[in-house]
């Protein structure tokens, strides 16, 4: 067999600029893995929400974020990219949001998450995130674990539920003077947090609770936990309860006759809580807690989120779940804003990290900063009147936050 | 305030009573546990809704067509799902009962939404205080159409030839076979007549506890304990279950806590089987 033969010096040549090139081959994809989920023209963000299941009223939220997004896009986008957000169902179970965030983060390649919904969601994911360095904005859920301690890649967006707890105790204590307060409490995580910002403004004026009830997620009758707190004749009930138990409880106080002064926690201020109280009697002269203004507010912000929807999200209903939605991706918005064209993951956490004290969603204010991402620092009350819900105290930023 | 506790009990109990009537019929003629009573009653209540906010269909007509639907959904159940099952065993048909509830549960979230829906009133919101102590109207008529309903049942299958042929069925389906009554007959007309009162409960119930899919979740779990309590195949026991386990929880509520509810009236169930298995009234099991 003949000897091949040697290479020659033009064959050396080429090999010499394969070889010296290969580097470049090897560097270039993990350049763009930096900015993994951005191009030219397109950020793509993800989210996870319950567009089925029990929790699927959440998804108004997406469903205005979504809206909020289409309305930036034909502004022309953030810094000449629109937004594309993917979103994935996850019927607020926290076992399926892992595996869906995998997906979106690893097979559909996003930049970061956005809004996505549910305390123990996130929570699920946390660990996932902050190792593989995906911010995660304004999230919406208002649990304190979620920022105490401190998730260097979790924005949450609420108003935490200890910060309302400790807000509707000083109102009852100091606003309304009285000092035999008694609390219905939902049995969980969201009631215990809403208690635990509680207690501690009450015992800072010498006061405890004069009575507590609480009741199970799925109970349908509270009259033992209305008869329970009227014995205890308080001047003021807090409600750390939702909707249909809060609803439930109003009602069947008027029935028994009995009319304290209630502070209700701000998931309620919702006119469907004054539908279910059964007449608007029996809500008038409640107050309830507002971590955004009225959405049928008068303010500038709050009508622009109105002709957002109308526009973009007509079938959605205008009410707490969307406005809540809108400030999300505002929130978003103004962070990706921040980071500038030349985006990348470390860039936008740390543009989302100079939000302090921002005032330009619909949340009124929110504050992340590099050591503390509380999310929403600011709150009002309203009042029902006449079967509506009136602001009372316009939303202003909550006294003696942490920084 | 304890006599306020009982008059609420026994308010809360009605509820729970008119579940497990429904409950028994189905028992006293079929030997089988409905676990989709509840949300076949929730789908009723949701249909109603629809006849009376959508096409503002008058109550008065909603009502009997609420009935048929719920007597209807009732025979469409027992013929689709448990017939093929007839001769087979409970596990079959436990689980059949609970895959239906899920179908139904889901299907009406899917069509009609799972945010809480305000059912319309038909009482005035304004309760009637007798010396001191208060029940909304609602309750009130839902206490009197369970007792109506107990006793129009009780004579229905004591006395009637249609009722007779039930337990009869239920008690030796051979021996009544050879006497003419074929059990596959009465048993879907028990199911038909469960269905229209699981119907009608929700209809009483729905403006008291609100509309959405899990509105019967725990009302069901009551209505069932009810039903044990007061021995399976009586329906006065059923009715004395319902109030007596309403009673309990709210005592349990007041005194120990709301988290005590459950509790104590499921203790008190607990307690009594261990000492007398057929419940309240039920029939005890011949010794053979």
């Amino acid at each position: 067999m003949p000897r091949p033969a040697a290479p020659s010096p033009r064959t050396w040549l080429l090999a010499v600029f394969i070889a010296m090139l290969a580097p470049l081959l090897v560097v270039g994809p993990a350049a763009t893995a930096r900015a993994q989920g951005v191009t030219g023209d397109t950020i793509v963000l993800g989210t996870t929400t319950p567009m089925s299941g029990p929790a699927s009223f959440f998804k108004d939220i997406t469903m205005s974020a979504q809206a909020y997004f289409t309305y930036v896009n034909e502004q022309g986008g953030v810094h000449g990219r629109k937004i594309k957000l993917l979103v994935r169902d996850d019927g607020y179970q926290p076992a399926q949001t892992i595996g869906l965030v995998r997906e979106l983060a690893e097979k559909e390649r996003v930049f970061a998450f956005v809004a996505p919904i549910g305390v123990n969601p996130v929570l699920a994911i946390s660990d996932y995130v902050t190792e593989q360095k995906i911010p995660v904005l304004a999230a919406a859920a208002g649990g304190s674990q979620l920022s105490d301690p401190l998730r260097r890649y979790i924005f949450p967006a609420l108003l935490r539920y200890d910060f309302c707890g400790k807000y509707m105790a000083d109102f009852a204590a100091q606003r309304l003077g009285a000092k035999r307060i008694a609390v219905f409490y939902q049995n969980d995580a969201v009631g215990q947090d809403l208690l635990k910002g509680a207690l501690p403004e009450l015992k800072k004026r010498g006061l405890a609770f004069a009575a507590e009830a609480s009741y199970q997620a799925k109970e349908t009758d509270v009259s033992a936990q209305v008869l329970a707190l009227k014995k205890a004749e308080p001047e003021v009930v807090l409600m750390f309860s939702i909707s249909g138990q809060t609803a439930n409880f109003l009602k069947t106080a008027y029935q028994l006759g009995w009319k304290p002064k209630f502070v209700l926690a701000p998931f309620n201020t919702d006119p469907v809580t004054i539908k279910l109280a059964g007449s608007p009697e029996a809500a008038e002269g409640v107050y309830s807690m507002l971590n955004t203004p009225l959405p049928d507010s008068d303010s500038p912000k709050v009508v622009q989120y109105r002709e957002i929807m109308k526009k973009y999200a007509p079938d959605v209903r205008i009410g707490t779940l969307s406005i809540n939605g809108m400030g999300e991706a505002q929130i978003a918005v103004e962070s990706l804003r921040r980071a500038g064209r030349d985006l990348t993951r470390e860039r936008l956490l740390a543009a989302a990290e100079t939000l302090r004290d921002w005032d330009g969603s619909v949340f009124g204010w929110v504050r992340f900063t590099p050591t503390s991402h509380l999310g929403t620092v600011s709150a009002g009350m309203a009042i029902a009147k006449g079967g509506q819900w009136v602001e009372l105290e316009p939303v202003k930023i909550i006294p003696g936050l942490p920084d | 305030m304890f006599l306020q506790l009982v008059v609420s009990g026994l308010a809360a109990g009605g509820i729970y009573a008119l579940l497990a009537l429904a409950l028994v019929v189905v028992y006293k003629s079929s030997s089988v546990l409905n676990f989709a009573q509840g949300e076949m009653a929730m789908v009723s209540a949701f249909v109603a809704f629809s006849l009376l906010t959508r096409w503002h269909v008058p109550l008065t007509v909603v009502l009997p067509l609420i009935l048929l639907f719920g007597a209807a959904l009732g025979f469409l159940v027992e013929r689709v799902l448990l017939r093929p099952l007839e001769a087979g065993d409970a596990l079959p048909i436990v689980v059949v009962t609970i895959g239906a509830n899920l179908v139904l549960h889901n299907t009406a979230g899917w069509l009609w939404g799972v945010d809480y829906k305000d059912f319309p009133q038909f009482l005035p919101i304004r309760p009637l205080v007798l010396s001191g102590l208060v029940v909304s109207q609602q309750h009130l008529l839902v206490m009197a159409i369970v007792l109506a309903l107990a006793f129009a049942l009780g004579v229905f299958f004591k006395t009637t030839r249609v009722g007779m042929a039930m337990r009869a069925a239920a008690q030796d389906p051979e021996t009544a076979r050879l006497q003419g009554v074929g059990p596959g007959v009465t048993i879907a007309a028990s199911w038909a007549i469960s269905g229209a009162l699981g119907g009608l409960s929700a209809v009483l119930v729905a403006p008291i506890v609100n509309l959405y899919p899990d509105m019967m979740e725990d009302v069901m779990v009551f209505g069932f304990a009810a039903a044990i309590l007061g021995g399976l195949t009586s329906l006065p026991g059923a009715v004395i279950g319902g109030f007596v386990i309403g009673v309990l929880e709210n005592v349990a509520g007041v005194y120990l806590g709301g988290e005590w509810k459950g509790v104590l009236a499921f203790v008190v169930i607990v307690a009594l089987l261990c000492l007398r298995p057929a419940g309240l009234l039920g029939e005890a099991e011949p010794a053979r």
